[in-house]
């Protein structure tokens, strides 16, 4: 294998999307649980159409439990599975992380592509700013899969992982849900300014994740 | 400390705007700290191997820290959620209110010896612990610290 951050990056995210095509237990599970969650809301919101905060904030939690269910795994698996060691010898820590990282990203955006027009559809909002709502997911998306990728690497050796990684993930991403409320109800049309102020609060979080990420991914993965 | 602060906040809002809570953004920013905290310890106490969970709950901490700028100084000016509306009254003319100043300057001086008194505890706990797994290390037979490295195989079925 050539050596070098771009190829074995590139080498750890194939690795990751062929386990996911071989299995897709994880990619069926965590579309199936996103769908579950817009429908109940649907449900929530049959009786009348909420309000564009409301509505931004309930399509956010959608987003989040989605991620917390679903991007976890890739960290966990490998721990379960047996095949962590193997990686501490054969991989640098930078690529495993990005590799990691990139599918991650990948799942998530698969899971915001579901997701919306479903969620528009079911609960009826009415979308007056798409570029807005487009760059939120987009920006959320990779906040929250920054966010819940180290957090599951951190808790990926401690005893009942899984439930350990929801709970660590969940404080860590309530600023990101904040801001990325605030943007997508300007979205959504709410009378209010600042949508994008905030989704640029919501870039800033992303971007200190995913510089902070992989030293922190470094430190805990040799050990 | 920060559930001592968040009760005392809620009293202090209680007093002031007729409610323990209003979702403000301070209000906001320590229910988050707290919750911060709360994974740190559970994540600490996930682990068996005590020198790897200080390592995970440091890279924890220090991953955690960095919602800290966004909530204090970014959230506020962003996220339009504080519903009080109503101006602090203990603050007048730009200084605190003589009444709470000195309920102030006393909880800073109280706690700030509380925090010396409480953390000196936990050195003089943290040598006394190292001075008993200290004194119950028990003597090695060998002379050699070579010897002690070796694992020597044990027969399960001795031969007759």
């Amino acid at each position: 294998m050539k050596s070098g951050w771009t190829p074995e990056t590139w080498a750890m995210l194939k690795k990751e999307i062929l386990n996911e095509l071989r299995g897709r237990n994880g990619l069926f599970a965590t579309l199936l649980f996103a769908l579950g969650t817009v429908t109940a809301i649907g449900l929530a919101a049959a009786r009348g159409e909420p309000s564009p905060t409301l509505a931004a904030g309930m399509f956010w939690i959608a987003l989040l439990f989605a991620a917390v269910s679903g991007l976890l795994r890739t960290f966990l698996l490998e721990e379960e599975t047996g095949t962590a060691e193997l990686l501490r010898l054969w991989a640098n820590p930078s690529p495993v992380f990005w590799g990691k990282f990139f599918f991650n990203l990948l799942l998530q955006f698969s899971v915001c592509v579901l997701i919306t027009p479903l969620f528009i559809l079911f609960v009826g909002a009415a979308i007056t700013d798409w570029s807005l709502l487009i760059a939120t997911l987009f920006i959320g998306s990779i906040a929250l899969t920054a966010a819940v990728s180290i957090c599951g690497a951190i808790a990926c050796r401690a005893q009942g992982k899984a439930m350990v990684a929801g709970v660590i993930s969940l404080p860590v991403l309530f600023p990101v849900l904040l801001m990325g409320i605030s943007a997508l109800r300007v979205a959504l049309g709410a009378p209010v300014s600042g949508g994008w102020a905030a989704l640029s609060g919501c870039a800033g979080l992303a971007l200190a994740f995913c510089a902070v990420g992989p030293y922190l991914f470094a430190a805990i993965w040799k050990q | 400390m920060v559930f001592l602060a968040t009760v005392t906040g809620m009293i202090f809002a209680t007093v002031q705007w007729g409610a323990p809570w209003h979702w403000d953004p301070r209000q906001t920013s320590i229910l988050i700290q707290l919750l911060i905290y709360l994974s740190y310890f559970a994540l600490r106490s996930a682990f068996t191997d005590a020198q790897r969970g200080a390592v995970a709950a440091a890279a924890y901490s220090i991953f955690a820290f960095l919602t800290v700028p966004f909530l204090i100084f970014i959230l506020p000016r962003v996220a339009e959620f504080s519903s009080h509306g109503q101006a602090n009254q203990a603050v007048i003319g730009g200084g605190l209110d003589p009444t709470f100043r000195t309920i102030f300057y006393s909880s800073v001086v109280v706690l700030g010896l509380w925090f010396v008194f409480a953390y000196k505890l936990r050195v003089k706990a943290a040598e006394a612990q190292h001075n008993s797994e200290s004194k119950n290390e028990l003597p090695n037979s060998s002379d050699s610290p070579a010897d002690n490295r070796v694992v020597r195989p044990t027969p399960i079925h001795p031969q007759d």
